[in-house]
């Protein structure tokens, strides 16, 4: 539920906060702070924020991608996968590099919950598979 | 095998490998219950579903969707759940939950993902069916005209039952209801009748029993049973019946008959009550959530009798209900009797008078009826159905004794040898044609001079003079169905020879109403 709650949340603030001015934002981040706190609910402030910026960027037409990699990709290879993902689900990509160094090579693309799996580790285990049938 | 030859055959494989790299969708557990977990992303996840959770540990467990929320999806687990945690990855298959099916299945022991649980080694099938089918439609069917002998004197005369026909067995703890089917079963041995017994929530302990009666009787080797035995998760056991009868449906579409035995479904239910729950559904009459009837009524609707074109196969199905003191009202019990085409209704009171099997032939139906009976057993049951009905009105008197007129009390003598020649012990079947024999000869009147506890040696006698001395009536009833004018002479010759030798009580009766006579 925890998660869920998060989502809940944040989808109320975000729409109680569009369209206001700045001065009513303020009252309202103070008034949904001070909900937090009554109801104990602070654990969920970063989960909250994270589901603000995820609205935020859907709002815009903008999609959070992470690439994981063992090294660090060139600005081409980057542009290519940006390109392959904005092809695939016609919105903006915004890029988040990560390191995984568990991943042999190749690379691993999140975005939503979609993922593209194109590390060795992934490929090994495949094969690994083949040839165990 | 040489280094060569090795290195050959790796290479020859690893010109095949494919490197598909493929989008998927990849959720992530948010909520691990009893059995249940929710689901965070997989926003394209469709309604029963199968799903891939894969632990820490890199193990593989299977899941089913079965909501689908705003934020999350909410799904059963299949197997072992206890590694699972918060954060693990769950895959989308785009499958639909499947189990083996065909030869490779036929007596074995499974549990409700067809997996083998009996230690005989892996189940090798490459032919699977999914688990949740649509029944058969209007045209694919014909009408229920086959009988399916279930060896039960009681069952096969007055309440028979059809190939392709739904008729529940209900009835309390303890009063036989398992061992109606497992009778069945053991019955089935050389009629070409693949049997399919699902156990729901029951104890692994009486399934041995069960297996090791069949495997002693060489009935397994036509069986199979599928077990969610109790310990396992509700989940399993509310698969169980569905996985049960797939595997029917491929004999069925091989045009053979199957007989599927759910037992019981009231476990089933119950089972489902608490994934329902658990999902947060809202709970209705008896907490049961409001799809309850849905859910054995699609299941009950797959039994079916398929037309000729489509191979004329058949699937039987045996529901059980058990009842909690006799109460036949309760929630399941009254939506399973709807969806049936008839129930055999056991009761504790008969079985402890050793009426066993305990059927209330009052309240036990057939709604296919005759349509399902050999000529000949149809002409010798149709006197039985009227002079039980008969017994049972004035059963009541009995007690009365020499007060009554001769009609009636002729009547009562009938009904109690009747009543005693459709007792029958366990494990036990008796072939149809000398059903008929006996059943002719009780309600023929001439067991109404033999005293009623010498009937069941009686029987015994009979069936082993029909062997010895006129196995051409049996052959013949067995072959044709019908009881013709020269068979039932003889017939009736060797039942009046065999009762001749008997002793009598006439005589004692006699004395007694003389007696009464004098009083007077």
């Amino acid at each position: 539920m925890k998660k869920d709650k998060a989502k809940i949340l944040a989808r109320g603030v975000y729409a109680a906060m569009s369209g206001k001015d700045e001065s009513q934002v303020e009252t309202i981040v103070n008034n949904f702070l001070a909900y937090l706190k009554e109801h104990h609910l602070n654990s969920l402030i970063p989960q909250v924020l994270e589901e603000l910026e995820n609205i935020y960027l859907s709002q815009k037409g903008v999609i959070k991608t992470t690439i994981s990699t063992k090294d660090k990709l060139s600005d081409k290879e980057v542009k290519q996968i940006v390109d392959l993902v904005s092809q695939k689900s016609g919105k903006q990509v915004q890029v988040k590099e990560a390191e995984d160094k568990d991943s042999f090579g190749g690379a691993v693309i999140k975005y939503e919950d979609k993922v593209i799996d194109l590390s060795i580790k992934k490929q090994l285990n495949n094969l690994a598979k083949q040839l165990a049938s | 095998m040489s280094y060569d030859y090795l290195v050959k055959s790796l290479q020859k494989q690893l010109e095949d490998f494919k490197t598909d790299v493929k989008e998927e969708s990849i959720g992530e557990v948010i909520e691990v219950g009893d059995g249940i977990a929710k689901v965070s992303g997989l926003s394209d996840a469709m309604s029963s579903e199968m799903l891939e959770f894969e632990t820490q540990s890199g193990e593989k467990i299977y899941g089913v969707v079965l909501n689908l929320e705003e934020y999350s999806v909410g799904a059963i687990i299949f197997g072992a759940y206890g590694h699972l945690k918060e954060g693990d990855k769950v895959r989308r298959t785009q499958r639909i939950l499947e189990v083996p099916v065909g030869e490779a299945v036929v007596g074995r022991v499974v549990n409700s993902l067809g997996e083998a649980i009996d230690g005989k080694g892996e189940i090798k099938s490459d032919t699977f069916y999914p688990v949740e089918k649509i029944a058969p439609g209007v045209i694919a069917r014909q009408s229920v005209g086959e009988p399916i002998e279930t060896g039960i004197k009681v069952i096969d005369s007055i309440i028979p039952i059809g190939k392709g026909q739904r008729e529940l067995i209900i009835g309390d703890r303890q009063t036989g209801k398992t061992a109606i089917a497992i009778d069945a079963i053991i019955n089935q041995k050389g009629k070409d009748v693949i049997c399919i017994y699902v156990a729901i929530g029951q104890k692994e302990s009486k399934i041995a029993k069960i297996v090791g009666k069949l495997e002693e009787t060489g009935a397994m080797e036509h069986t199979i049973i599928v077990l969610a035995g109790a310990s396992d998760s509700a989940s399993m056991a509310y698969i169980a019946p569905y996985a049960g009868v797939a595997m029917g449906e491929y004999f069925m579409d091989q045009g053979k008959d199957v007989l599927v035995i759910y037992d019981d479904l009231s476990k089933h239910a119950v089972a489902y009550r608490q994934i329902s729950l658990l999902l947060k559904r809202p709970p209705g009459r008896e907490a049961y959530p409001g799809d309850v009837f849905y859910i054995h009524s699609r299941l009950l609707e797959r039994a079916a009798r398929m037309s000729d074109e489509l191979g004329g196969g058949s699937i039987t199905a045996l529901p059980i209900i058990e009842t909690q003191a006799g109460d036949i009202s309760a929630y399941i019990p009254t939506n399973v009797i709807s969806i049936t085409d008839g129930q055999i209704f056991l009761e504790t009171d008969l079985f402890y008078k050793g009426v066993r099997p305990a059927l209330n032939a009052g309240l036990s139906v057939s709604r296919v009826g005759s349509a399902a009976q050999i000529k000949a057993m149809k002409k010798v049951a149709g006197k039985l159905k009227l002079d039980l009905a008969q017994f049972r009105e004035l059963e009541a008197f009995a007690q009365f004794g020499s007060d009554l007129d001769e009609s009636t009390r002729n009547q009562i003598a009938r009904g109690t040898r009747i009543t005693e020649i459709l007792k029958q012990g366990q494990y036990n079947p008796i072939s149809q044609p000398k059903q008929v024999a006996i059943i002719y000869a009780a309600t023929n009147g001439y067991l109404d001079q033999l005293p009623v506890q010498n009937l069941d040696a009686f029987e015994t006698k009979l069936f082993a003079k029909l062997d010895n001395e006129a196995k051409d009536i049996l052959d013949n009833i067995k072959k044709t169905g019908e009881l013709v004018e020269v068979d039932e002479e003889k017939l009736k010759k060797l039942i009046a020879e065999l009762v001749d030798m008997e002793e009598k009580i006439e005589s004692d009766n006699k004395e007694e109403s003389k007696d009464k006579k004098e009083e007077n």
